[in-house]
């Protein structure tokens, strides 16, 4: 580019340079350029763009608030936004609820187990348990006894013979019998007058059944 | 008649420049240019998380993801019946799991220090998403957050600093600066509206986040009655530290009931509320510090905190991070949008738009052709120098006073000949005044020479390209006849 001569030059101090920085930069031509139609065009596209990136952005906010507008109780509106908008939260896993420790903090579900092996010894086990290690594997196997605890009745079966498989499958074993146990929460005068966390009548526990490695293919 | 159609006009205006104010306030909000630091620290610490997250899954591989596993086919299914949940893993071999799960885990490393980092950035979600479907009898608050944060991590330019990706940008910059014989400079950083786009996704998330665990939380009695911290920490499967002793402490419990309730439910307002956004992060951060140290669920009080970063201004960010080392190559210096001409969305200074300024500009430019200005402007901030223009001479002397520009350029063609005088005499009045480089017309010459006799000034009547212009200005600040010189030359 050259920068500046004289003042007959001046007017073409915008050079080949600056032309094609000026193109590359996107700077609007005179509207009696004949170069100025495809800038037109481009200049109409973003700003369809910019619209459409909005509107995207408002759906998207509308999409992430129906989702835990859902989670019971809920109006019919906000399950029928929910119908409409689940599939594009599903897609990137922004279907949650967000009901931390809601409505309050409750009770806790365990499994305890125990495998037959072929030579008829057993072993038992709970799950979760403090052995596990590290804590974030401690907590991804007491999600496992929470949902179970926490499910339908009739996702329980498929549920409980998965986990069967898995401990028929570590242990080697011929056949395993599960149950799930409810730890209830204490109180705090039930503390105070002399009470623990670990008192046995906090324990409930429910057999969920016996299964053989035959009854599982 | 007449009075009442001018009230009508009255309402029509002020709807017209209220809904003008409201549109010129959302595209603020949204897509101001900014500070892509933020959102570099948020991938760093976000991006170890993943990793660690994704590391744990390893140690039991086959039980969490093997058709005879915890979460068998049968049992997810039943539970995402009539889902889209995509995941890769249900197409996984099981004597590749290993290797795919390998391969997961270099991807999630290479997203950690930010290598090709949009590509890693996309792969890295894809992979959390998969896992987590996948998994996901396993799964609780810390999947669903990592899930959201790299899904906005792939939106922003999180790669942008403290990242291989920088270090790589720098190193061409050297090697392009070697192979041309001029002296090198550390590429700026520029504000993006992407990162703006990134970290208000996420801002409006942790508000609908805490706007509805909070909400939520009202249904149950324990939040009212104050029992509902004591619930959780008498909930054994979820100690990690032994807190009976609050029973004999009520108020204890009492206190951080409601306290936790005021925050989550009030914390979409009052963040956006500047002077109490320090105090509700600090609390937000001692919530989640004891969600982490006293339930043992470390790494979902971790992400949560991560994700509050979102809300720190880039200056303090920077604030914080000027010890790091190696400095300029990792950080950088980031520009207000004003540097450059090719930054369109310009908002005026107000509560959303931060720009951090770092550094002093290299140039200041003074023409009035405007196109010209701005095309220079843009050659040079591509040059590593970045520049500041004005339109005067008059203009130019406060421009020089507000942003001390290492250097001057004068393109005196334009400009009438006492405004460029005044500026001249002006300039070479100040003591340590920074060099001046005065482009004139040879007829300009005659009469505007003798008012820029000066060591630090050069005047140019020939013709000249700007790429010699450059070189000028460099070795001018490199033989240090100015002491701001530093400011732009690395």
């Amino acid at each position: 580019m050259i920068l500046a001569v004289s003042p007959e030059q001046s007017e073409q101090t915008v050079s080949s340079e600056v032309r094609t920085q000026q193109q590359r930069l996107d700077q609007p031509e005179p509207l009696n350029s004949p170069a100025s139609a495809p800038n037109h065009r481009r200049g109409f596209f973003r700003k369809l763009g910019y619209v459409c990136l909005n509107v995207l952005l408002v759906l998207h906010v509308i999409a992430i608030i129906s989702a835990p507008l859902t989670v019971g109780p809920a109006s019919s509106t906000s399950r029928k936004l929910w119908d409409v908008m689940s599939p594009y939260l599903q897609a990137l896993y922004l279907n949650h609820g967000f009901h931390y420790f809601a409505p309050e903090p409750g009770s806790s579900n365990l499994v305890s187990w125990t495998v037959t092996r072929p030579d008829g010894s057993t072993v038992s086990g709970q799950f979760p348990n403090f052995q596990i290690s590290p804590r974030l594997l401690y907590h991804r196997h007491f999600m496992l006894s929470e949902v179970l605890g926490n499910s339908e009745p009739e996702q329980q079966p498929e549920i409980v013979r998965g986990f069967a498989r898995n401990l028929l499958r570590e242990h080697g074993g011929q056949s395993v019998s599960l149950s799930t146990i409810r730890h209830e929460l204490s109180s705090m005068p039930r503390i105070r007058a002399g009470g623990r966390l670990t008192d046995a009548d906090l324990y409930t526990e429910q057999p969920l059944g016996s299964f053989t490695a035959k009854d599982l293919q | 008649m007449s009075g009442a159609l001018d009230r009508l006009a009255g309402v029509w205006r002020l709807a017209t420049v209220t809904g003008r104010e409201f549109l010129r306030g959302w595209d603020r909000f949204w897509f101001a240019p900014a500070d892509p630091v933020v959102l570099s620290l948020m991938r760093v610490l976000v991006g170890g998380m993943l990793f660690y997250t994704h590391l744990v899954w390893g140690i039991h591989l086959r039980a969490f993801f093997a058709a005879d596993g915890w979460n068998s086919p049968e049992a997810i299914r039943s539970i995402q019946e009539g889902m889209f949940s995509p995941s890769f893993w249900w197409y996984v071999p099981e004597n590749l799991m290993w290797p795919v799960h390998l391969a997961c885990l270099g991807v999630l490393f290479l997203f950690w220090i930010g290598c090709c980092t949009r590509v890693t950035s996309v792969l890295a979600f894809l992979i959390t998403i998969s896992y987590s479907y996948r998994a996901q009898m396993a799964n609780y608050g810390l999947d669903q957050i990592n899930g959201l944060l790299s899904l906005y991590l792939c939106i922003g330019a999180g790669g942008s600093l403290l990242s291989v990706d920088r270090w790589w940008q720098v190193r061409r910059a050297r090697r392009a600066a070697q192979a041309a014989g001029q002296p090198f400079t550390i590429p700026p950083i520029t504000p993006s509206v992407s990162t703006r786009l990134a970290v208000r996704l996420i801002q409006i998330h942790f508000c609908v986040i805490y706007a509805f665990a909070g909400l939520s939380k009202l249904q149950g009695d324990a939040w009212w009655n104050g029992e509902a911290v004591w619930m959780a920490f008498s909930n054994l499967e979820y100690q990690a530290v032994d807190m009976t002793w609050t029973a004999w402490y009520p108020w204890i419990s009492d206190l951080a009931t409601h306290s936790t309730i005021v925050w989550e439910v009030f914390f979409p307002v009052l963040i956006w509320i500047r002077p109490l956004r320090p105090l509700v992060l600090f609390m937000g951060f001692l919530m989640h510090l004891g969600i982490g140290g006293l339930m043992g669920m470390w790494t979902f009080g971790l992400i949560m905190i991560f994700g509050h970063l979102a809300f720190w201004s880039p200056q303090l960010m920077r604030r914080l991070l000027g010890r790091v080392p190696a400095r300029d190559l990792l950080l950088g210096s980031a520009f207000p949008s004003a540097a450059g001409p090719s930054e369109r969305h310009q908002p005026p200074a107000g509560d959303h738009y931060e720009p951090t300024v770092i550094r002093r500009p290299a140039l200041l430019w003074v023409d009035s052709v405007n196109e010209r200005r701005a095309s220079c402007l843009e050659y040079f901030l591509q040059a590593g120098l970045p520049g500041v223009g004005s339109a005067s001479g008059l203009e130019a002397a406060t421009v020089r006073d507000v942003t001390k520009p290492a250097a001057i350029v004068l393109m005196a063609d334009r400009i009438p000949e006492d405004d460029v005088e005044s500026f001249g005499r002006e300039h070479l009045q100040r003591s340590g005044s920074e060099p001046l480089f005065v482009i004139v017309t040879p007829e300009q010459s005659q009469r505007l020479t003798p008012n820029f006799r000066s060591a630090s000034t050069r005047i140019f009547t020939d013709e000249r390209g700007l790429e010699e212009l450059r070189r000028e200005i460099q070795g001018a600040l490199l033989a240090g006849t100015t002491p701001t010189q530093s400011s732009a030359i690395v």
